[in-house]
């Protein structure tokens, strides 16, 4: 904070009894919110006058103001940290600090009014940002930390400046200057003393390992930093902006730890240069050369937090980033081990199930051929009966291997025309069944784009599930085409279905009907629905029992 | 309906398969004197032993103990002598890996078991008149003879 010191009598004050001046909305105080413990207070108390004696090192000897009140800084740490309910242990240094200057009573009550509520206010302001983290590891962090700064100094500036007015002390004429230097002041101390604060206080709270040589090492490099300072604020020539790259550059190498020691390191030469008379800043009133060099500090600490903010987001984001990709590489093994012992297993099944089966097949055919001396027909037709079993297990085996194919089968997307594929299914049922009655209904221009071998297994399969199930009717109709919404529909006149059972269509091995009413083995449109979703589309149906089914499909449009 | 004094090398770990295919290849009147290879390895015995004359023809399956069929094949082929023997696959899976390392590794023919015996029976017959009969075969003594 600014602080304006005329004679000898800073002006703060302090009261340690009377109604508290503290403000305490709702939802304040910390959940652990016990009383604080005497020690906890009398050490925010000394630390605050320690403070406020180191502040009138920077004072500007000319007008007994300081650039930076370093105790505003403090009580806004400390009331982050520890909780707003150590609000009297900033009263009370504020007090002290304040008493041992010979000020009159009203003014110093003031003044400590103001400085605690400033602390408060800003403590405050900071916890209505959900999850802010005192480390200031993210850009919202320091953000919010400068958002608060800038506010809460306004009610300690505008109740010191009015004290100070009461108190006899300033002029109504100079209000104006010594406000803003006071609010400056204030807002520097948030901005290069708070940072400080809570950056170790977090190092400290959440045990970080490393922390003592990460912070050994920032400090080197705040010290390399000052030495610079000196050299550049030494020669009158304002060569003030060869320091930015600098600060930046430890903010991004020591994060929030460099950024802070770094920014009050160079804050503390500029004021002291400032104030003897060095430095670009030097040679102009005592308020300008303290505006000069207010906003100077204050915008180079705030930057410098930001550009460690930044590094930390970024170097989350690449954690983040490594994580992901570390988990869709242990995903991607995982799938292709999945898939490579589908393989085998589909394998083994193509080989080895299907040889008992042939055994079984095999046997009962020569018993038939060498003793049908000894069976009846009961026996042979029995032993019929086996070998039909075991060939349509066999099929059953192929089927599911076809269907277990069909997903691992890599895909080669290009045009694909539909209704050219539909055409060349129609005239093989055709030829296959001559005497049959029957009329296809195929649009045109159907082109998608798929895999074609795909397709084509979706535009057989429907074809000849609609001529299958229509095979009952005089006239068998049989419609494919695309409606106005792009949706594929394959309809038919046949047997139809209950619309109860629509769903176990879609599933394998299931059907509505027996071998005997319609053969097949309820593979096909599962087939169906296993392309169309590959392909990223929808399968359904609709039906009626005798009034005839429609299979419906989409494709997303793509360009070819 | 097929004399022949070379033999037949029929490559089967399965028992019920070895028996149904010498049913088959007996019912459709192959004569030829047939030798079983239970595993890769003694495939390999029989069709690298110079003193022995090679077989007419190799059923060969491909899922075999020791050594698998296709190495089996690999190897025959790799060799100065086994190169002219006719070798046809016959297996029960129609796997694409299978079929494309069948004929990349020189197999003359591949056969899908059927389940149905009489299909089975079919095929066996039909490829006894190709290869015993129509095909003309490079006759390879033994080194012996």
């Amino acid at each position: 904070m600014t602080e304006l010191r005329q004679g000898s009598a800073p002006l703060r004050a302090g009261v340690v009894s009377g109604p508290s001046p503290s403000v305490r909305p709702r939802g304040l105080s910390r959940p652990e919110g016990v009383a604080p413990t005497v020690a906890a207070l009398v050490a925010v108390a000394a630390l605050y006058f320690g403070a406020a004696q180191t502040g009138f090192v920077f004072a500007f000897a000319t007008k007994q103001v300081t650039a930076v009140w370093p105790p505003t800084g403090l009580a806004l740490a400390a009331l982050v940290l520890g909780g707003i309910r150590l609000w009297p242990g900033v009263a009370a240094g504020a007090f002290i600090a304040n008493i041992t200057a010979n000020e009159p009573l009203l003014t110093a009550v003031g003044i400590t009014v103001g400085n605690t509520l400033e602390a408060v206010a800003g403590a405050w302001l900071l916890s209505l940002l959900p999850g802010f983290q005192p480390s200031l590891a993210r850009i919202r962090d320091v953000l919010a930390l400068g958002g608060a700064a800038l506010a809460s100094t306004l009610i300690s500036a505008t109740i010191g400046v009015a004290s100070l007015l009461a108190g006899g002390l300033i002029t109504a004429g100079t209000i104006g200057s010594v406000w803003r230097v006071w609010w400056l002041g204030d807002v520097s101390g948030d901005l290069l003393v708070a940072p400080v604060v809570l950056v170790f206080g977090s190092l400290v709270l959440d045990r970080t390992p490393g922390a003592t040589g990460q912070v050994a090492r920032a400090a080197g490099a705040a010290l390399l930093l000052g030495i610079a300072a000196v050299l550049v604020f030494s020669p009158a020539e304002s060569y003030v902006y060869l320091l930015l790259p600098a600060v930046f550059a430890v903010g991004l190498r020591f994060r929030q730890t460099g950024a802070a020691l770094g920014s009050l390191v160079l804050a503390c030469v500029a004021i002291w240069a400032t104030r003897h008379g060095e430095g670009p800043f030097a040679g102009a009133s005592p308020d300008i050369e303290m505006l000069r060099a207010q906003t100077f500090v204050a915008v180079v600490g705030l930057t410098a937090l930001l550009v460690a903010a930044i590094r930390t987001e970024r170097a989350a984001a690449e954690e983040q980033v490594a994580l992901v990709a570390r988990m869709v590489a242990e995903r991607t093994a995982e799938l292709s081990a999945a898939n490579r012992e589908l393989e085998a297993f589909s394998y083994s099944v193509s080989h080895d199930l299907r040889a008992p089966l042939r055994a079984i097949n095999g046997y009962s055919k020569a018993i038939v051929e060498d003793y049908a001396g000894v069976l009846d027909s009961d026996g042979v037709a029995m032993l019929q009966r086996m070998r039909s079993a075991s060939q349509r297990m066999a099929q059953l085996i192929d089927e599911m291997l076809m269907l277990s194919q069909l997903t691992r089968k890599p895909m080669h997307r290009r045009r694909v025309d539909l209704g050219a594929i539909a055409h060349e299914v129609a005239d093989e049922l055709c030829a296959a069944d001559p005497g049959r009655s029957a009329e296809f209904a195929i649009d045109p221009g159907m082109v998608v784009v798929g895999d074609a071998e795909l397709l084509r297994t979706v535009v057989r399969n429907l074809l000849e599930n609609a001529w299958k199930f229509s095979s009952g009717q005089h006239n068998t109709h049989i419609e494919f085409s695309r409606r106005h919404d792009g949706t594929f529909v394959v309809k038919d006149n046949g047997a139809g279905f209950d619309m109860r059972y629509a769903d176990k269509l879609f599933r394998p091995f299931e059907r509505l009907h027996t071998q005997t009413e319609f053969p097949g083995s309820g593979v096909g449109l599962t087939t169906v629905q296993r392309v169309i979703r590959r392909h990223g589309g929808e399968a359904w149906a609709e039906g009626r029992v005798g009034e005839g089914a429609a299979f419906y499909f989409t494709l997303p449009t793509e360009e070819p | 309906m097929i004399a022949d004094d070379h033999p037949i090398l029929l490559v089967e770990d399965n028992e019920d398969d070895e028996v149904l295919t010498v049913r088959a290849l007996r019912k459709s009147g192959v004569a030829n004197r047939i030798d079983v290879a239970h595993d890769g390895e003694a495939a390999l015995d029989y069709l690298l032993d110079r003193a022995r004359e090679l077989p007419a023809l190799v059923l060969l399956d491909l899922k075999l103990p020791k050594v698998s069929g296709l190495d089996v094949l690999r190897r025959t082929r790799a060799d100065e002598r086994g190169k002219l023997v006719p070798i046809v696959i016959l297996t029960s899976s129609k796997e694409e890996s299978d079929l494309v390392a069948g004929y990349s590794g020189g197999a003359n023919s591949y056969v899908r078991k059927p389940v149905d015996f009489d299909q089975f029976a079919d095929s066996v017959r039909q490829l006894g008149l190709y290869w015993l009969v129509i095909n003309e075969p490079l006759v390879v003594r033994g080194e012996c003879e």
